[in-house]
């Protein structure tokens, strides 16, 4: 049996604003397998993005026990914790949020020079996973100069320079349109079924939710429905497909050659 | 091994072999890590100066993204540190033109009498051998001095008498050691072949209602506690606008005194011409190489002591204004690093996110703050060197607000001078000001919580 990336056991979380509180999760018990393409649904205010922080270290908890990658977070410090996020998890948030001083690949090469790497190999890295998420064109580019979805990619490529474990994008296509977002996603798929990287996905767009290897639907801070494999119909297989300009007999044929190549290496962690 | 040598030979081969021109200045100097050969080599691996650079990029490429914002910082550190500069020269410059006017004019830097004289001058207390004064001076590499014979006196005129301090100078030498020559208004100063010649104060004359060539007769006791008389003629009159000078002062040839008090060779006071900065060293010299002889070797401030003090007080007010405007400098600068922090809580909580410490977010807004400082600081001693340098060349005149004479030992042009030890004082107060104006908003950046920052920045 594979050891779970991620193991979370009667999690509970409150808000409070003065004296009223507000619980944002409630007895959350979840395990995230390695390689797993998984994300989290739910309506605005569900506990989604709590779940991703306090997976990420980012967020305390009231009670429960969470580990990721074997090691207890929660009773980690603040020093432990900003050294375990920088070896093992990689973020992309919604709103992008690279650092707007850098270009693109200094973005992605700063997570490397935190670690430690000499500037140059930071920067090889960089270009490296900025040509993998295909805009390595435009590395020396300033976020004010790329689109939204150029500055996701860039996020995607700083969640993977660092080389970690697990990533975790809270509502990763919010601010991009339908087919950015697509796009993105199907990036996001291929790059999970290549490398093994665990990827736990929150967000409520439809087009993620299909693209999703398992779905943790939340609701009012609880896990209502959970899905290892999402049943999809030959539209969401079309609609998710990175090659929507084909004929849908070919996007189709296409798809399924992927999914079964996808469920061969199925069980293969790490494939770097 | 040395340290030196085992650091610099875990210098990385591939950084070595890169090109400079293609690096930044920084990196390069980063990665050199035998140029930081006093830290350990744990302390200073690679690893630690890739963070290091990289916080620093962050915090240069922040400053230069709100250029605007750094450029008005600066200028008001600089502004304020050129005009403290200014301040300093314009006070060190006043000090210097009254201190100088203040020795030049009758007292000197140093001293020498016999012990006692300087709180009762009386004859008696002549110093007997000379000579052996003299000989220290020349030891002491000396040759600025004058003797004096000072004692009191009474002056009288056809109309009415007035006490006087009558003081016996050697002509020739005292020039070298005051400028009591410059200060006659009326008349000339004495002349060696001067016998029974004298020069009285302004108000002194006016009292005495006498003019030039009138004669003076002058009552004494000799160094037997006898009566002695002599008549003399007024030759010149003092009009220096210092009541010190103008007033109870009579001045003749030394000859002249020792022969009418009957004290041959004998002096009572020895002047000594000397640098500001020299004359402690001399006399603790002095005091060494006289010690046997009774002697006080009196600087002007142990005399004077008012007149330190009032410059111990002017500065003091420099400091007060000191604090002013590092309170201003402090105020803004915690604003704008107050702003940047607040500006920035998003991106901090987001670097946090990503694996940055709050140690390094700290560190980074403390490097913005140093910088700041450190560029602040270099533009005003520009600015402040260059107006202390030209209005010292030129002079400042205040003849408007003091009148064409001197009044306070102070002439009406004032050219400013800057010492070291003050631009010292100024720049690195300033400096530890802009640091300390880094240190709040460092701290509170440190303690954001990444989701929260994230969400509410």
């Amino acid at each position: 049996m594979v050891k779970p990336i991620i193991s979370i056991r009667e999690l509970h979380k409150c808000y409070w604003v003065g004296t009223m509180p507000f619980p944002a999760l409630h007895g959350i018990n979840l395990d995230i397998k390695p390689g797993e393409f998984a994300v989290v649904a739910g309506r605005s205010g569900s506990g989604k993005s709590t779940l991703l922080n306090i997976i990420g270290a980012l967020e305390s908890v009231d009670n429960g026990n969470v580990e990721v990658l074997g090691h207890d977070i929660l009773n980690m410090n603040r020093d432990l914790r900003t050294q375990f996020r920088l070896r093992n998890i990689g973020f992309v948030f919604q709103a992008y949020n690279l650092i707007r001083v850098f270009t693109a690949r200094e973005n992605v090469a700063y997570v490397c020079q935190l670690q430690g790497k000499s500037r140059k190999e930071s920067l090889d890295i960089a270009n490296h996973w900025l040509h993998e998420v295909e805009i390595g064109h435009l590395g020396y580019r300033r976020p004010d100069q790329l689109s939204g979805g150029q500055q996701q990619r860039v996020a995607v490529a700083r969640a993977l320079a660092s080389g970690p474990k697990l990533i975790l994008a809270d509502e990763p296509t919010a601010n991009l349109d339908s087919m950015t977002g697509r796009h993105l996603i199907n990036l996001m798929h291929e790059l999970n079924q290549r490398l093994g990287t665990t990827f736990l996905i929150s967000s409520h767009d439809p087009d993620v939710k299909r693209a999703a290897g398992r779905l943790i639907k939340l609701a009012d801070g609880q896990i209502v429905d959970s899905w290892d494999e999402v049943p999809k119909t030959p539209q969401s297989l079309a609609s998710s497909c990175p090659t929507s300009h084909l004929p849908l007999k070919e996007r189709l044929r296409k798809l399924l050659y992927q999914r079964r190549k996808a469920r061969a290496s199925k069980g293969k962690v790490d494939h770097r | 091994m040395s340290r030196w040598r085992t650091i610099s030979l875990t210098r990385p081969r591939e950084n070595s072999a890169t090109p400079l021109r293609k690096r930044c200045l920084l990196c390069y100097i980063l990665e050199r890590r035998d140029l930081f050969y006093f830290f350990p080599g744990e302390l200073m691996s690679l690893s630690t100066t890739t963070v290091a650079h990289t916080i620093l990029t962050v915090a240069l490429r922040n400053l230069l993204t709100h250029r605007r914002r750094t450029l008005l910082t600066i200028g008001a550190i600089a502004v304020g540190l050129a005009s403290l500069i200014f301040l300093w020269g314009f006070n060190e410059g006043l000090h210097r033109n009254m201190l100088g006017n203040f020795q030049k004019a009758i007292i000197g830097s140093i001293q020498i009498h016999r012990d006692g004289f300087f709180q009762h001058p009386e004859l008696s207390k002549s110093i007997t051998n000379p000579s052996r004064v003299v000989d220290s001076l020349h030891q002491a590499g000396i040759s600025d001095y004058s003797t004096r014979l000072e004692s009191f006196a009474l002056a009288a005129s056809d109309f009415t008498t007035q006490g006087v301090m009558l003081i016996g100078m050697d002509p020739v030498r005292e020039g070298r050691v005051t400028e009591l020559a410059k200060r006659i208004g009326i008349g000339r100063f004495l002349a060696p072949e001067d016998e029974y010649a004298l020069i009285l104060g302004a108000t002194t004359a006016n009292n005495l209602q006498i003019r030039l060539g009138d004669e003076v007769i002058i009552i004494g006791y000799d160094r037997y506690g006898a009566m002695v008389a002599e008549s003399f003629t007024l030759i010149g009159i003092i009009t220096s606008g210092e009541m010190g000078l103008d007033k109870g002062m009579a001045i003749t040839s030394l000859a002249t005194l020792q022969e009418m008090m009957d004290l041959n060779d004998r002096v009572t006071t020895f002047v000594i011409s000397s640098d500001e900065r020299n004359i402690p060293s001399l006399v603790s010299e002095l005091e060494h190489s006289l010690q046997d002889e009774s002697l006080e070797v009196m600087p002007w401030y142990t005399m004077f002591p008012v007149m330190k003090e009032w410059v111990t007080l002017h500065n003091g007010f420099l400091y007060l204004f000191l604090g002013v405007v590092l309170f201003i400098v402090l105020a803004g600068e915690l604003n704008t690093m107050l702003i940047s922090m607040l500006e920035r809580t998003r991106e901090f909580g987001v670097l946090m996110a990503i694996g940055t410490t709050g140690y390094q977010i700290a560190g980074m807004l403390l490097i913005e703050a140093a910088v700041i400082g450190i560029a602040g600081i270099i533009f005003g001693i520009i600015l402040g060197y260059a107006s202390v340098f030209f209005t010292g060349l030129y002079g400042i005149d205040l003849s408007i607000l003091l009148g064409s004479t001197s009044r306070f030992y102070v002439d009406p042009l004032i050219h400013p001078h800057l010492k070291l030890d003050h631009l010292g004082i100024t720049s690195g107060v300033i400096f530890i000001a802009s640091l300390i104006a880094g240190i709040y908003p460092a701290w509170r950046a440190s303690l954001l919580q990444p989701v929260e920052a994230i969400r509410n920045g």
